[in-house]
């Protein structure tokens, strides 16, 4: 296992976190929730940002506190608020990744920077948050690092730019096919097309985790009315939820449904329903 | 460590380049100006120092802590570099000031390798130690617009610590200057040096020690 969190809790005055999760090697697990859900504090946590109040975390089978320095040579993070100081240049930053990571990539990040136009002797601060973001991710996966920690890489940019780090993200995984990635968003198009497997949070706990694959072809949404929400069979029902109309129903059984209520309209589970179901709504 | 190491000389080179001139330049005024003739090696060595402790500001720029300590190094690893960086910047200014003091003696026709003036140079050397020492444990103690205000505070506290002193002598009867004088000629040369370099080392260890306790205890 290349991480592993087991009953991690750490508390911020009202706010718990509570959260177990895993990330198998060469798999992108992604971790959606909204604002304030614990997603960040996770990733400080893995981190070592923050001390847990209790609980494991294991990256590469090792707890975190006897990591070597080979060990964390093998870790790199993006995080969205916090970067390179915005009175370096790349130029700067070069040397400084050269000594920093032993297994540095200066022939694939300069490639990668002359790539997407990004100027060499601007200072930081003077860049756009697309710039910042790539310069960031680049700066990462310049490091051949095994475990990748990204916190909302993608967050502040518009759609051509998430595409063009996400597609970096897909390129390395591809090539590099023993790294793992755990990737935060709050925008769950970038992680659906990504991900191997997801899990969401909601007020400091996972409420759900599914490989993506299952999500998108088992998970459903019955959209019903009274009388036909009384004549559901509701074993395979994970979530229902009040509408208008009736009821809206997730289930990970889709087929069974398809096939035993034919007469029932049934909206093709995504990433956004099944969270807006997990949150807003009830266990049947 | 090299890493962080690097990272503080790269800063250094972008903003301490212009603080660098500025000093310099300051420092022929007041070499032209003859204010005093080693005034000019204080300044540029001390002022210059104080950048060792303004790169913590560049570190935080923008919450730029998370990130860094994000990297392959530990907190241990931050507090050793930014210690290992200090002393090389110190030392640094050190020689350019001093240089500078020898040129200018050299232009006005004075003895170039004066032992007593070259001797006092030590002392600056031991303020900036003790200054940067007392700066850095507090700049990562206090962050942002607090941290802005340690400069003043420390440049006041230390007035107010001298003046304070001064006068409490002077009310019980000292002089104060004649008598660190008569303190000083009696220890001799060997004993002022011995004095300013256990000075540095206790200030720069106890310093040291304290910033690894503040880096080791917070939350990013």
């Amino acid at each position: 296992m290349m991480l592993e969190i087991k009953d991690l809790v750490k508390k911020y005055g009202d706010f718990r976190l509570e959260c177990s999760l895993q990330v198998k090697p060469g798999q992108i697990t992604g971790l959606i929730g909204e604002n304030g859900s614990g997603k960040s504090t996770t990733f400080k946590s893995i981190l070592g940002l923050i001390r847990p109040d209790s609980g494991t975390i294991r990256i590469f089978g090792k707890e975190r506190s006897e990591l070597d320095q080979t060990d964390r040579q093998q870790i790199a993070a993006v995080l969205s608020d916090s970067g390179f100081s915005g009175y370096l240049t790349i130029r700067d930053i070069i040397p400084i990744l050269v000594h920093m990571y032993r297994r540095f990539d200066r022939e694939y990040f300069q490639h990668q920077v002359k790539r997407f136009d990004l100027p060499e002797n601007k200072m930081v601060k003077e860049f756009s948050t697309g710039m910042k973001a790539k310069l960031k991710l680049l700066a990462a996966l310049g490091s051949r690092a095994k475990l990748f920690i990204m916190d909302e890489p993608t967050s502040g940019l518009d759609v051509v730019a998430r595409d063009e780090l996400l597609d970096l993200i897909r390129e390395y995984m591809a090539e590099n096919e023993d790294s793992s990635v755990l990737i935060s968003s709050h925008i769950s198009g970038d992680l659906e097309s990504l991900c191997d497997d997801v899990y969401m949070i909601h007020e400091g706990r996972i409420v759900l985790h599914e490989d993506m694959d299952t999500l998108l072809s088992d998970y459903g949404i019955l959209k019903v009315d009274e009388k036909q929400y009384a004549a559901l069979d509701k074993q395979y029902m994970i979530r229902t939820k009040h509408e208008a109309f009736g009821y809206a129903c997730m289930t990970d059984q889709k087929q069974y449904y398809m096939e035993n209520y034919p007469g029932v309209v049934l909206e093709k589970g995504s990433l956004d329903s099944v969270i807006t179901m997990m949150i807003r709504g009830d266990e049947p | 460590m090299k890493g962080l190491i690097v990272k503080d000389i790269e800063l250094t080179k972008n903003q301490g380049k212009t603080l660098l001139i500025l000093a310099v330049v300051i420092g022929v005024f007041l070499e032209i100006s003859g204010i005093g003739s080693d005034f000019a090696t204080a300044y540029i060595t001390i002022i210059f120092s104080l950048f060792a402790s303004t790169t913590v500001s560049y570190d935080e720029y923008e919450n730029g802590f998370p990130f860094l300590l994000s990297l392959p190094v530990s907190r241990r690893d931050y507090v050793n570099a930014k210690y290992a960086f200090s002393g090389i910047l110190i030392l640094t200014a050190w020689i350019i000031g001093t240089v500078f003091g020898m040129v200018f003696r050299g232009i006005r026709g004075e003895e170039v390798f004066a032992p007593d003036k070259l001797g006092a140079t030590i002392g600056y050397l031991a303020v900036s130690v003790v200054f940067v020492a007392v700066m850095l444990p507090l700049r990562l103690k206090f962050e942002g617009d607090k941290g802005k205000l340690i400069l003043p505070l420390v440049i006041a506290g230390a007035g107010i610590i001298l003046y304070g002193g001064v006068k409490l002598a002077d009310l019980s009867g000292i002089d104060a200057e004649k008598e660190a004088l008569r303190i000083l000629n009696g220890m001799g040369t060997a004993g002022i040096l011995g004095m300013l370099a256990a000075l540095m080392v206790l200030a720069a260890g106890i310093s040291w020690l304290c910033s690894r306790q503040i880096m080791m205890k917070k939350e990013f």
